[in-house]
């Protein structure tokens, strides 16, 4: 998948706002189809003219003219239409981001089969009724966390013959804020980062023993449940805690057993999305910015964009 | 998709042998199964097979792949084998593709009305099944018919431009195919019972049309195929004369006439009178018999149009060579005795020389007057010795009997004789102006050669039936023995006659549009498309406006509307406000507005502020972003209500008794 050509002169800028797609801006090629449309036509032509008869040329004709009257269809079907880039809603990396293009419809023409394309991705090609708006999406794959400008794409329409593509290359000021791919599942977070302290306070705070989990690297030794280790044979187990009145986890960069930076903002990302989850009030610990521990969604939105937008100066 | 192609396939059936037909419509009803249960129908592997199968079968058949026929079978089979897989949208259009193909393959066959409307409705459907695979997903038929109507139809004035004026040109690329086809209308020999056969048939053999006044029945003879040789049975020309301009001179006014000519898949060609010149016809020279017979190199296998000018009046052969003199006497040795024994008798009796020939003419007709002969369909079968039997036995037959015995008895007298086949009268159009020839006007009838005077018309039917020549056929045959064509009740011929007006017209003017047609309609349109450079540059100017005048037409007009329904309510309010002296600036904003407005008319500040924090919400607010959302819906109703509230009167209210502030 490409995304369609342009003249290399008329490259696109970046645009924002309202943007008419007037016939400057437009282009119109045959496409495969429609160049075997034309051999054919030619064959026709050919055999019109080697056995003279007359129905033969008229057809023949008629059908070039189709193709041409087709052609300023395929053009109009795009020609003054206005768009607005629309807002976009984050994703995480490896989930396709879903690009919204508000087009409006000024004219009293019926609009159809209008899709987007790009070079990573194209959408489902949807239709705009006279004088009205729609919107159509462009679903694009995204890789890595962070801003990511989905660069050109371009609008098309090969309605109704699918004889000649029309198409303008665009590109607007849209863009995707990214999260970090979430880690796989079954690893929580460990349940104390700074010692002995830091679970006694816990406790002082009114901890409650919750239950025993399968031991995980990186849990405190204090919550280990010896005896009961002991009795379930080759397991060790964790005594886990919750709170009444919310417990107070802290997530840190620190202590993810992933050592890469990306590995330890997909490890933060899934302990973020399981502390949400599980309507726990955590604070997120970054090389050089804090979050302190609070729940809900605006919460979560602000760990998960500090994830996407790390940016780290070690290594 | 496999609509229009059925449509296209289905007239080509009969030509095709029947296993492709049943071999396409299994495919079809595959596909179909295979669309409803979301299988496939059949694995990669058998539907090669079956494809390679299915070639091998037309190579078989025709034992080519290419050329009309075997192109045809081989495309048909194809376009079914290709529905046995899940077509993308791309195979969908070439599968269309074909079926323009094989559409456009009819015309080779049919060229008539019935067949081109036929095919563009197919064609229609081609069209409508291209837009619907723009649109896999939607099943309506309607929208996309409805569409491929407004393309047609926006594309034939383009297309009729282009045919009136791409320079058409002669002669073939390559080899026409062997078209093997039965051949209709009159032969080239003639036997008892051939053109009885001809008179029942209805069909169209050709047209004609006068440029000046029209000859009268009695002159109509379309002159056919001349007959020389007789064995007793059968007349026949063993060889054809030298091709040469005959011996002739015309007298009088030369009549001006075209003539459109039905395929007849024969050589001969047919004249009235003594043409001054010899049309020439396009890839296939002609000839001029001394007899006047003009004869084709090649069959006539198109339907040809060509215009003549010929004496009706005219003196053919004054003098005859003695090798054609004996051949005009020529009979069979043996046979016939009495009628033989009676030309003798004619010739003892003559005496003058010079007008002795003349006479035994006389006698002859006067025979078939006064003797109780019939003019019927179906005459008693003839033994060995035809002649004879006919002229004193049965005394029944149709023209060919009478024209026969009439050249037998001339010879036997002495007289150069020949037989000549060919039309006689042909019914009026009047609402074309033209003339109908069909089979049933089918005629032979005796030339005679006489000193001085050359050859000499006798056509001895029309002494025994003379209605034949003036009326026609059907006023000549008893009345049982009219064909029911023929005897088809009076009000149903206008209609017939304006059907074949149309005809006509479809057949000069699309069929017939060839090279000369072509270049004759343009110079008589103006003379600078004679040439065919200045007609190229005609066709693009005239295609270059076409085009862009259909552009203009089609171009999405602006309208304005006020699409979002919140902004609509708030200009009404605006307008309210401006009424008062308060219109809102160009670029300001609503808020800024909403205070200028409140400290000049305090009295309406409620509402003022109301209605502007309505619109904003609605038209900016969260919910506004959803159209269709219950919040939206709300925000909306609120505003209308408040606007359609919105009632200032002109003076603040005087209770207040607050006043504006200057």
């Amino acid at each position: 998948m490409t995304a369609l050509p342009y003249l290399p002169w008329r490259k696109p800028i970046l645009e924002s706002g309202p943007l008419r797609l007037t016939s400057r801006r437009l282009y119109l090629l045959p496409t495969r189809s429609g160049l075997l449309f034309g051999l054919l036509l030619l064959g026709l032509l050919v055999g019109a003219i080697n056995y003279g008869v007359s129905l033969v040329y008229l057809f023949t004709f008629w059908f070039v003219s189709l193709g041409v009257v087709g052609m300023l269809h395929t053009q109009r079907n795009l020609t003054g239409l206005i768009l607005h880039g629309g807002a976009t809603a984050p994703v995480f990396a490896g989930e396709n981001a879903l690009f919204h293009l508000r087009v409006e419809n000024p004219s009293r023409l019926p609009r159809q089969r209008i899709g987007l394309r790009h070079a990573q991705g194209q959408g489902e090609p949807g239709d705009i009724p006279a004088a009205a708006e729609a919107v159509i999406d462009l679903p694009l794959p995204q890789t890595e966390r962070g801003w990511k400008t989905p660069g050109r794409f371009a609008i098309h329409s090969e309605f109704p013959l699918g004889l000649f593509r029309c198409w303008s290359v665009l590109e607007l000021d849209w863009g995707v804020l990214v999260y970090p791919r979430p880690a796989a599942e079954g690893m929580p977070p460990p349940a104390s980062d700074d010692g002995d302290e830091e679970a006694s306070a816990a406790r002082r705070e009114g901890l409650e023993f919750d239950g025993l989990r399968d031991y995980q690297p990186g849990d405190a030794t204090r919550r280990i449940a010896w005896k009961a280790s002991a009795r379930g044979g080759d397991k060790l187990l964790t005594k886990q805690f919750a709170s009444a009145t919310g417990q107070h986890l802290w997530l840190s960069w620190w202590q993810t057993p992933e050592r890469d930076v990306e590995g330890r903002l997909s490890r933060l990302t899934r302990w973020v999305l399981d502390a949400h989850a599980a309507g726990l009030a955590y604070g997120l610990k970054l090389p050089g910015r804090v979050l302190p521990p609070r729940t809900g969604a605006a919460h979560l939105r602000q760990c998960l964009e500090a994830l996407a937008r790390h940016v780290s100066n070690t290594s | 998709m496999i609509i229009p192609l059925l449509l296209v396939l289905a007239p080509h059936a009969p030509h095709l042998p029947l296993w492709i037909s049943l071999a396409w419509l299994g495919c079809a009803l595959l596909r179909l199964h295979g669309a409803q249960t979301g299988r496939q129908p059949v694995g990669r592997v058998l539907k090669m097979l079956l494809t390679l199968a299915g070639v091998a079968g037309v190579l078989l058949q025709y034992g080519t792949l290419i050329g009309p026929a075997g192109g045809v079978a081989l495309l048909a089979f194809l376009s079914g084998a290709k529905l046995l897989e899940t077509p993308t949208p791309r195979d969908r259009l070439g599968l269309l593709f074909v079926g323009c193909f094989l559409l456009v393959a009819h015309f080779l066959d049919r060229q008539n009305l019935a067949t081109a409307g036929y095919m563009a409705f197919a064609a229609l459907a081609l069209v409508a099944g291209m837009i619907a695979t723009q649109s896999p997903a939607s099943t309506a038929w309607r929208p996309p018919l409805a569409l491929a109507a407004r393309l047609m139809a926006q594309a034939l004035p383009l297309a009729l431009l282009i045919f009136l004026l791409f320079p058409r040109l002669q002669g073939t690329l390559w080899g026409l195919p062997q078209q093997v086809a039965a051949q209709t209308g009159l032969s080239d020999q003639m036997s008892p019972g051939d053109i009885s056969q001809l008179i029942l048939s209805d069909e169209l053999a050709f047209r004609a049309e006068f440029s000046g006044a029209e000859p009268t029945p009695q002159q109509l003879y379309w002159r056919g195929p001349v007959l020389w040789d007789y064995d007793g049975h059968t007349w026949r020309t063993a060889t054809p004369l030298r091709a040469a301009m005959p011996e002739a001179t015309g007298n009088g006014q030369p009549l001006r006439y075209s003539l459109t000519l039905e395929p007849h898949r024969q050589r001969w060609l047919l004249l009235l009178g003594l043409p001054t010149r010899l049309p020439e016809l396009p890839g296939n020279p002609t000839v001029l018999g001394a007899d006047l017979q003009w004869r084709a190199r090649e069959p006539i296998n198109q339907r040809l149009r060509y215009g003549i000018e010929a004496y009706l009046d005219y003196q053919l052969e004054p003098a005859l060579s003695p090798t054609l003199r004996a051949r005009a006497l020529a009979l069979p040795v043996g046979g016939n005795p009495r009628a033989r024994e009676l030309a003798q008798s004619w010739l003892d009796h003559a005496t003058n020389d010079t007008a002795r020939d003349a006479a035994i003419v006389n006698q002859a007709l006067t025979l078939f007057r006064a003797q109780p002969f019939f003019y019927t369909l179906n005459p008693p079968r003839l033994g060995e010795s035809a002649v004879d039997d006919f002229l004193f036995t049965s005394r029944r037959g149709f023209c060919e009997h009478y024209a026969s015995a009439f050249v037998f008895l001339m010879r036997a007298a002495g007289v150069p004789a020949r037989v000549v086949t060919g039309y006689q009268g042909g019914e009026r159009n009047p609402l074309g102006n033209y003339l109908i020839v069909r089979g049933r006007d089918a005629h032979a009838w005796a030339e005679v050669w006489l000193a001085g005077r050359g050859w000499l018309r006798v056509d001895p039917t029309a002494a025994v039936a003379p209605a034949r020549v003036e009326h026609g056929v059907s006023a000549a045959l008893p009345t049982a023995e009219r064909p029911g064509n023929l005897a088809t009740g009076a009000w149903l011929r206008p209609l017939g006659l304006g059907w074949d007006l149309i005809n006509n017209q479809w057949n000069q003017w699309v069929i017939g549009y060839d090279p000369a047609r072509q270049q004759q309609f343009l110079a008589r349109l103006n003379p600078l498309l004679a040439d065919w450079r200045s007609r190229v540059w005609a066709l693009g100017l005239g295609a270059t406006l076409l085009v862009v005048g259909v552009a203009a037409a089609l171009w999405p007009r602006q309208t304005v509307i006020q699409s979002d329904p919140a902004s609509r309510e708030y200009q009404r309010f605006c307008r309210a406000l401006a009424r008062l002296g308060l219109p809102r600036g160009a670029a300001e904003a609503a808020e800024d507005y909403a205070r200028r407005a409140l400290a000049r008319r305090p009295d309406l500040g409620n509402e003022i502020k109301r209605i502007t924090r309505l619109y904003l919400a609605s038209r900016y607010g969260p919910a506004g972003y959803q159209r269709g959302a219950a919040a939206a819906d709300d925000s909306l109703r609120d505003l209308k209500n408040a606007v359609a509230a919105f009632r200032p009167g002109r003076r603040p209210a005087a209770k207040l008794g607050v006043s504006e502030p200057t």
